[in-house]
């Protein structure tokens, strides 16, 4: 004796399989094979558009590529300049540096210019200012925090 | 007396052999061998006789198309089907994402059933297969192929790729999903009986 569950799901599969069966309606085949045959036309046709299309595609691709190439050569060549500028820069502070070590270096204090003119040249001698301290390692004005 | 010849006709894999080598008439032998398995086939996945009839066309173009790489291994229908069954999967995909892309325009409903009118048997079967096309393709495939073209559990687990197991499982659920649209038939209120072209038994 069937449950009622069990007698919904054979009715249902019943019903399913009392499905009718379908035909292919009349011509079937005949349309399968216009259809076969209609498709090397379009293979050439499509192939007839899309080689003008594909040549364009492959200009643009190239010129994009030369293009970037051409923009990373660029920027590679501006690259070695600013190298090329730092380490000269960087060179001409240790010129600098060097010279200033020198100059310290002199028995005498050093004396500093501070101007003139046609008559006059105006000098601080470093020796004679009170409780000066020597600088022995100076530095470029710019790194001085206090001006005179 | 000489006994007439009787010539047995081709095989599916002799023709096939034929077909590779571009042979138009092995080719329209074999669409007539299965034209009508397919339609019906793609009737009861897609629940649209008229789409079951291009989505068929479709079927044996692909078939010749891919007739240099199939093996004979002597069930050219299975293949057919499953050639069948990617073009519903990829027929419904572009369906599913046109809907997304197009919310505003009305999907076309088929009609919920007037469970309290009496129905002919022809009706019924047309809301069966509407419910039928409604279930998930996991589900409609392995039951399609189970309760109507009558395939063996290993069998459909060969074709569809998947263990036994998960055939059981999944022609349970289609099932149990089916029964569910159906609902309404038997809980409308009118009791039915079975009288030869009449409806359902309550």
């Amino acid at each position: 004796m069937e449950d009622h569950r069990t007698r919904r799901t054979r009715q249902v599969m019943e019903l399913l399989r009392e499905l009718p069966s379908e035909h292919a309606r009349p011509g079937f085949t005949a349309r399968v094979l216009e259809q076969l045959d209609a498709e090397p036309q379009k293979a050439s046709r499509w192939s007839f558009r899309l080689a003008p299309a594909l040549a364009v595609a492959a200009l643009l691709a190239v010129a994009i590529s030369a293009g970037a190439l051409i923009e990373w050569q660029g920027r590679a060549r501006k690259h070695q300049e600013e190298v090329q500028a730092l380490q000269e820069l960087r060179a001409e502070h240790g010129r600098l540096e060097a010279e200033l070590h020198a100059i310290s270096a002199t028995s005498e204090p050093p004396v500093v210019y501070l101007g003139g003119d046609e008559q006059f040249d105006y000098v601080l001698d470093l020796g004679k200012v009170r409780d000066a301290e020597v600088v022995t390692s100076a530095t470029p004005a710019a790194y001085h925090i206090a001006t005179f | 007396m000489s006994m007439p010849m009787i010539l047995e006709p081709p095989s599916d894999g002799e023709l096939m052999a034929r077909v590779r080598e571009g042979d138009r008439e092995a080719f329209s032998d074999l669409v007539d061998r299965h034209k009508d398995a397919v339609v019906s086939y793609l009737t009861r996945l897609s629940g649209d006789r008229d789409r079951a009839e291009d989505l068929a066309q479709d079927t044996f173009l692909r078939l010749f198309r891919a007739a240099r790489e199939y093996t004979e291994q002597g069930y050219l229908r299975a293949y057919l089907f499953r050639i069948a069954t990617n073009l519903v999967r990829s027929a419904e995909r572009r369906e599913r994402r046109l809907r997304l892309l197009m919310p505003f325009f009305p999907r076309e409903e088929h009609a919920e059933p007037a469970a309290a009118s009496g129905m002919l048997r022809r009706e019924l079967h047309r809301e069966v297969s509407a419910a039928l096309a409604k279930l998930p393709l996991r589900y409609r495939v392995p039951l399609v192929l189970h309760e109507i073209e009558g395939w063996s559990y290993v069998d459909i687990a060969q074709e569809i790729g998947c263990r036994e197991g998960t055939v059981k499982s999944r022609v349970h659920r289609g099932r149990k999903q089916l029964k569910q649209r159906l609902e309404p038939y038997w809980t409308g209120g009118a009791a039915w009986k079975t009288t030869g072209p009449g409806g359902l038994a309550k």
